[in-house]
């Protein structure tokens, strides 16, 4: 199964629970991403995903100057991407128990539902 | 891209050409998708073994950014129309669910939605009168500064507005696609329209109340109230009757708004009894209404008589307040002063105008 495309999905809820935990900076969250076990999330991908959330307004940023080296910006959730969060994980979760279930059907399939050219 | 050369001169070409890629964005956007890339990349490229560090594709590394910020795809031709009433639905249909939302997290909040829900049936009136307002002010050149129609044809208009609109407010009546967005394109054309609309009837209920300010009363007035009979005396301080009076034009001085067709005038005394006053019969017509004082006929159940009028043959003298007034004097030293009313010693004859007099009442208003 190609996961990227999967990953396409998911990648709001999974960057927002990311930064949940601790703001971070573009490349940061990536890293945490990876640590995570998405090992195939594409950096851009995440940079746009960042910067889609800011403008929806579930993240806010700050500049933090850093010694020697280029300021970074950081994203932090806010008010508005916490509901985010909650309904996409509650709406992420229906929806995986419901394929959960449904891949499991096709093993054992039960007798309540008789499709067309159902012989049993 | 050279992996042998400088990984930061690498990086550095490599987040130009991402940048050239996105050019075609408003470089407001360029900057926030692309702000601390470098950064980001140096990074990477410190995790990773620094000296096999390949970026990639600039091209399809700007693709997947923009892609991932939703913007539009570079090459394809921006079609402003649908690509921004699709944006403008979605951010509309983002603002209420999450103003929704939000309204929905307090219980103050949902019961504030819940009121404004169950207010829309009264929008949608009001959207229906606005079509109308508007439609009948452009069409039928109708005078917009009204509230309700003043014609059936315009009523029917009205109504089948107001019937359009409550229909299409519950969700009927819409058998093509293109009506749902042309609803929500009646709504805000009402939505800007009806403070003027209001604004405008409501000026107009105003200068009907101007009018009614403006209402000049008829007859003669003394201090803003009717005057409904005038009682002369001479030099001598005795009643006076006959006396015809004038203004300074010459119009006669009548108590009453339109002479000639007034027959007889219903006044109440002080006491409350009902007094009916008629013109001089010594004048033909009824044009003795400037002779003074005014008679007064019987005014007792004229509304039981067949002729539902009172009987204006027998007239009696109105009774004067004063049976007489000082005698003017050559030696009084202020010639204008006003004469001081001398009150009636004689009980008037009751019930008539003005049968208990009071000392000042002729005087001092």
């Amino acid at each position: 199964m190609d996961t990227t495309q999967l990953l396409k999905g998911v990648l709001d809820v999974a960057v927002l629970a990311v930064i949940q935990e601790e703001d971070g900076y573009g490349y940061d969250i990536v890293r945490r991403l990876r640590a995570a076990g998405l090992k195939e999330v594409g950096d851009a991908s995440v940079y746009g995903t960042l910067r889609r959330l800011y403008t929806a307004g579930a993240l806010s940023t700050y500049v933090v100057p850093s010694d020697g080296g280029p300021h970074r910006k950081y994203y932090g959730i806010n008010t508005e991407g916490r509901t985010m969060l909650a309904e996409q994980r509650a709406s992420w979760t229906r929806f995986a128990n419901t394929v959960s279930l449904l891949l499991t059907e096709q093993h054992q399939p039960t007798a309540t539902i008789r499709t067309i050219g159902d012989k049993s | 891209m050279s992996t042998t050369t400088s990984p930061t001169l690498a990086i550095h070409d490599f987040a130009a050409a991402v940048r050239a890629a996105l050019s075609d964005l408003p470089s407001e956007d360029v900057e926030e998708l692309t702000d601390g890339l470098e950064a980001d990349l140096t990074e990477q490229a410190e995790d990773l073994d620094a000296q096999s560090f390949d970026p990639g594709d600039a091209v399809g590394y700007a693709d997947e950014l923009r892609a991932a910020a939703g913007l539009p795809v570079r090459g394809k031709p921006r079609l402003p129309s649908a690509w921004t009433a699709n944006k403008l639905r979605t951010w509309a249909s983002a603002q209420r669910s999450n103003l929704t939302r939000k309204a929905r997290s307090t219980a103050i909040g949902s019961r504030t939605l819940d009121f404004f829900i169950s207010l829309r049936p009264f929008w949608w009136v009001l959207r229906g009168w606005a079509v109308y307002k508007v439609i009948a002010a452009l069409v039928i050149g109708n005078s917009i500064a009204s509230t309700l129609p003043s014609s059936g044809t315009e009523w029917v208009l009205l109504l089948l507005f107001v019937t359009v609109s409550v229909q299409w407010g519950r969700g009927r009546w819409l058998p093509w696609s293109w009506l749902p967005p042309f609803r929500t394109l009646v709504s805000v054309c009402s939505i800007i329209a009806l403070p003027l609309l209001l604004v405008l009837a409501t000026a107009w209920s105003s200068s009907a109340d101007q009018y009614v300010e403006d209402y000049v009363p008829q007859g003669l007035l003394l201090d803003g109230n009717q005057v409904s009979n005038v009682f002369a005396y001479d030099s001598d301080g005795q009643p006076l009757t006959g006396v015809q009076l004038f203004d300074q034009d010459g119009k006669p001085l009548t108590t009453v708004g339109d002479p000639n067709a007034t027959p007889w005038v219903t006044t109440y005394a002080a006491d409350g009894t009902e007094v009916i006053l008629v013109p001089s019969s010594d004048v033909p017509g009824r044009t003795g209404w400037n002779v003074f004082p005014l008679n007064t006929v019987d005014s007792v159940d004229y509304y039981s008589q067949p002729s539902g009028e009172p009987d204006l043959s027998t007239t009696t003298p109105a009774v004067p307040p004063f049976t007489q007034v000082r005698p003017l004097t050559q030696q009084t030293p202020s010639p204008t002063a006003p004469p001081t009313p001398v009150p009636s010693s004689a009980p008037p004859v009751a019930p008539e105008p003005s049968a208990t007099p009071t000392p000042n009442s002729g005087g001092d208003k």
